[in-house]
């Protein structure tokens, strides 16, 4: 019966049918009695000293219960919004963590920063009383871009961080590796040929599906808190919450994430409205809820990417790689978010080696506060602006040494008999095949035809350009002692229970949350492979504190390599303990015992006992063991990975530009993966297919954009092009397989390949059709308007 | 944002001039205004209710006259503030002789937009305060032309409580300044708004 829906098949997703039948249930459908909504009152200047809130007039209005302010937080003693992962100068002096409060107290940083909270019986009626606070706002100077906030005479945005420095950090730091930047320069200094090209990684919005919404409801009954959020990750929320800001015991404290409409690591973090719902609940003892309007979730949720980095390539006389050296400066925003100054520094730095044997790396960071919405992981989380970085300077190098961009990658991969393998920054490659990677996807691509169907486009009057790009990036995060190395202030395994009930039917939970990913549908593959029951008798839970041992949470394409294996490992302890119980059945040596496809086996005998049986006997215990064994068939496994996986692949993009109007329309797009094993290659294909939408969104059309001084003028559809159906080709899409030696399953994750691979495989496109005119260097978004100016700057000689 | 315009006018400059500080040419085009007071020499305040389609916001308006240069040039500052955000603006208007008898009008006006404003708007903030200067202008210049009674647009648009309250204001003839500052500073913001909601 498994192997209609076991591992390696295209289930279909159990959880699709009440998502598309509008029978979900997210955060906003659940309504408590007595319940009352919060509206925030944002600031409107990009950094302002609050002098005062004037609630007056407000609490004069219709409905109202209540008006808070950051005073008021501070005085029932809140905690600020605690930073996660604390990043190290390359002084030694750790970084400059200001404390960020949920309602702002003395002063607003950006455009959107909390400042107060109206609590009314209905949700107009919270939204009109807050236009009437009035805030006494003491406006200052202001500084959106990172590099402009690090200037001279620039305005100070925190004083305990002069000229906007958070951190200036290095990769590997020298206590770690005392002669790489030596070395480095060495390499470059000893180069036969040197490419250096200046890069900006576009600042993005996540857009989530679903804005983020919390409904926090406070027992004054039994001191107990429940809080229904939007969260990736339940308990890393209840763990904060109840340490950092709201300081209950733990116990106290119930946090669900039911429904999940997307995340995409914007829903990772603890956010200003989650704390606030909570503290005003228990405050006022009603329920509060609030839910974010899109314009909201533009100015309040995390953005993320928003580099300036300086790459350079280093060359030996054969097109081999000799050095890189990266120079980055990350816009972190106002404040620090949760996992901000991990993003463009552990996230980023340790993947600057690519597929490449390039053996002297030095990488270094400087993190800036500037009047933005704070900056943190959003998918792909430091990888995108590595692998972006890597792979422009890789293309450039092929252009300039007039090579073809294949064989120049071709040249330098690391070579399959050379895994594991230790890059120069930090990190132990598990597996890959980059050669065959690159075949499949040349294939796919019918490379060698090229010139052909570039004539056919200048026939029709378009220039035809072709871009590749070859990824590879960290997943299942983390091995908690080298993340603790690093600065992570929480452990990054994962946990299952597997729960078999009495008539064999398996309830599993699961640390591991899905906001989309499907993990309802491949974990219980998992089960059904492993214990040979029927797929439909497995239920997954996830995302309920109150149910589910405590687990991590899911991001960094996670889910499967870390949770998954924590499941796996729970199989593996009940088959163990079934094996047991059917020892007794059969009357033999459990060592004698087989299990496949559902049944205990005598081995070489025809004597057995199915999984359902040996589940009723645990359970009624009559014939059983019970002076060795315990009844019950339930089993918990935490799982910390002893090593990163290493997705890697191959994408190969041709685009059309109308050299007219500056219009990129994307022809073809192949992506050749390597995610190791695969558990339902439908759901892995939807998940690469939504990778590329939101990469291709990166390189085509998104771009968050603020004024000199920060007001976001991108704040609306209006001006933020998200890509839709009409934007994207057709994706071929293909998979290798090198599995992971560093976990059971053999998988690496696939979450966020897409998003990492497809900005640069887009641009080394749109460069290839533009290069005959002379463009040499472009930026994200390639829009018609950035990609005409270019053109007419080539033209004028610009 | 800056914003450039020049409009050519078939009439003399004296006459452009006394028409721009008319408050019955002028007051049609400025939107619900519910108080005005004096604050402090060449300072006003006034709050302004900007009901146009959908949208309904109050906003408080702060203005400052500086170098009146009659007929010549005036310079204007103004800022508007509403929970839905603010606008900051200054525009310098200047009226020249074109040699043939009538007046070239051109303006230079610079504006900031912050909170939900920039947000939602800022991309419409050029186009829409272009048209409702073209359209000023085409209004003001079928006024000169006598096309257009100057009463006509107060008429139209009316309110009771505009008219008698400005009616008070437009004695000082200080105070027509504010009308224009009004109209530059608020005009754009409230016409973009409608647009945006």
């Amino acid at each position: 019966m498994s192997g209609e829906m076991g591992i390696g098949v295209s289930a279909p997703r159990t959880e699709d049918r009440r998502f598309i039948t509008g029978r979900g249930r997210y955060v906003d459908d659940i309504n408590l009695r007595s319940q009352q909504y919060a509206w925030f009152v944002r600031s409107p200047h990009p950094h302002a000293e609050v002098r005062g809130v004037d609630a007056a007039d407000a609490l004069k209005m219709p409905g109202v219960t209540a008006v808070l302010t950051g005073a008021d937080m501070q005085a029932d003693g809140v905690g600020p919004l605690p930073v996660a992962w604390g990043i190290t100068s390359r002084d030694g002096s750790p970084a400059h963590e200001p404390e960020f409060p949920g309602l702002a107290t003395d002063r607003v940083r950006y455009v959107g920063n909390p400042v107060a909270v109206v609590v009314a019986e209905s949700r107009s009626q919270a939204r009109d009383a807050a236009e009437m606070v009035n805030v006494d706002y003491g406006e200052l100077e202001s500084v959106a871009s990172a590099t402009a906030a690090l200037e001279e005479g620039a305005p100070q945005i925190h004083e305990g961080a002069p000229g906007n420095l958070c951190f200036d950090w290095e990769w590997l730091p020298a206590a770690m590796a005392p002669d790489a930047r030596a070395n480095t320069d060495k390499a470059f200094k000893e180069a036969a040929h040197v490419v250096s090209l200046e890069l900006v990684n576009n600042r993005l919005v996540p857009n989530a599906m679903e804005p983020r919404a919390s409904l926090a409801d406070f027992n004054t009954a039994t001191g107990q808190l429940t809080l229904y959020t939007t969260s990736q990750n339940p308990h890393v929320n209840r763990l904060l919450l109840c340490t950092a800001t709201l300081k209950m015991p733990e116990h106290k404290v119930r946090v669900v994430a039911p429904d999940v409409g997307g995340g995409f690591g914007s829903k990772i973090y603890h956010y200003a409205e989650e704390l606030t719902v909570c503290w005003a609940s228990r405050r006022l003892g009603v329920p509060v809820k609030w839910t974010a309007e899109r314009s909201e979730s533009f100015l309040g949720d995390a953005q993320a990417r928003d580099h300036v980095t300086r790459v350079e390539l280093a060359l030996d006389a054969e097109a081999r790689f000799t050095g890189l050296r990266v120079d980055t400066v990350a816009n972190l925003g106002g404040w620090l978010s949760a996992f901000g100054p991990a993003i463009p520094t552990v996230f980023y730095a340790p993947l600057l080696a690519g597929v490449y044997r390039t053996p002297n790396i030095y990488v270094t960071v400087k993190g800036v506060f500037t009047n933005t919405t704070p900056t943190d992981a959003y998918r792909g989380a430091g990888r995108p602006e590595a692998c972006y970085a890597v792979e422009r300077a890789v293309d450039e190098a092929a252009v300039q040494l007039n090579m073809d961009p294949a064989e120049l990658r071709r040249l330098n991969f690391i070579q399959p008999d050379e895994f594991p393998y230790q890059s120069p920054v930090g990190q132990l490659y598990d597996s890959g095949d980059f050669e065959g990677c690159l075949d499949l996807a040349r294939k796919l691509n019918a490379y060698d035809e090229f010139s052909e169907r570039r004539r056919q486009s200048e026939v029709r009057g378009k220039l035809r350009g072709r871009g590749m790009c070859f990824y590879i990036e960290a997943c299942g995060a983390a091995p908690s002692q080298a993340a603790g190395q690093l600065g992570a202030r929480a452990g990054l395994y994962e946990v299952a229970t597997v729960r078999v009930h009495p008539t064999g039917s398996v309830q599993v939970l699961t640390g591991s949350h899905s906001h989309g990913q499907g993990h309802e549908t491949t974990f219980a593959q998992i089960v059904a492979e492993r214990l040979g029951i029927d797929f439909g008798n497995v239920e997954v839970v996830h995302g309920d504190t109150g149910e589910i041992p405590f687990g991590m949470g899911t991001f960094g394409s996670r889910s499967l390599a870390v949770g998954g294996t924590a499941l796996y490992k729970a199989i593996d302890k009940v088959e163990e303990k079934g094996r047991k119980i059917a020892a007794h059945l059969l009357e033999a040596e459990a060592d004698d015992i087989e299990f496949t496809e559902g049944e205990y086996r005598v081995a070489g005998t025809d004597r057995a006992v199915s999984f359902g049986d040996v589940a009723l006997a645990a359970y009624v215990p009559h014939n059983y063991p019970l002076q060795e064994l315990e009844p019950g068939l339930e089993e918990t496994a935490f799982f910390d990975p002893e090593n990163f996986t290493f997705p890697s692949g191959c994408y190969i993009c041709e685009v059309e530009v109308d050299r007219q109007t500056g219009q990129v329309d994307l022809r073809d797009f192949v992506a050749a993966d390597d995610f190791g094993n695969i558990i339902n290659p439908m759901v892995v294909e939807g998940q690469v297919h939504g990778g590329l939408a939101q990469g291709i969104g990166q390189a085509l059309l998104e771009h968050c954009l603020y004024t000199p001084e920060g007001q976001l003028l991108s704040g609306s559809y209006m001006d933020y092009c998200m890509p839709r159906a009409d934007d994207l080709p057709n994706f071929v899409v293909a998979t290798r397989c090198t599995p992971t030696p560093f976990n059971p399953l053999g998988v690496k994750g696939c979450g966020e390949a897409g998003a990492i691979g497809a900005p640069p495989a887009v641009i080394n496109a749109v460069l290839d059709a533009l290069r005959p005119l002379g463009v040499r260097q472009i930026d994200m978004p390639a829009t018609p308007q950035a990609v005409w100016q270019a053109i007419e700057a080539a033209r004028s000689g610009g | 944002m800056e914003i450039k315009g020049e409009q050519s006018l078939a009439h003399p400059r004296e006459h452009v001039w006394a028409a721009l500080i008319d408050p019955e040419v002028l007051g049609a085009c400025v939107p619900g205004c519910q108080s005005f007071e004096r604050v402090g020499e060449n300072q006003y305040r006034a709050a302004m209710q900007a009901d146009i389609g959908p949208v309904s916001a109050r906003f408080a308006v702060e203005i400052r006259i500086a170098d009146p240069d009659p007929p010549r040039s005036y310079r204007l500052e103004g800022s508007a503030r509403a929970p839905v955000g603010f606008g900051r603006g200054q525009a310098d208007v200047r009226l020249e002789e074109d040699g043939k008898g009538g007046t070239s009008l051109s303006y230079a006006a610079k504006l900031q937009l912050g909170g939900k404003l920039a947000q939602v708007g800022s991309r419409l903030l050029s186009g829409i305060t272009r048209k409702i200067a073209a359209n000023f202008f085409e209004r003001f210049a079928r006024v000169l032309d006598g096309k257009l009674p100057a009463g006509t647009a107060a008429k139209r648009t009316g309110e009771s409580q505009f008219g008698t309250a400005m009616r008070r204001v437009f004695e000082n003839r200080v105070l027509r300044w504010v009308a224009l500052a009004v109209l530059i500073v608020l005009g754009a913001l409230a016409f973009f708004l409608s647009l945006t909601w």
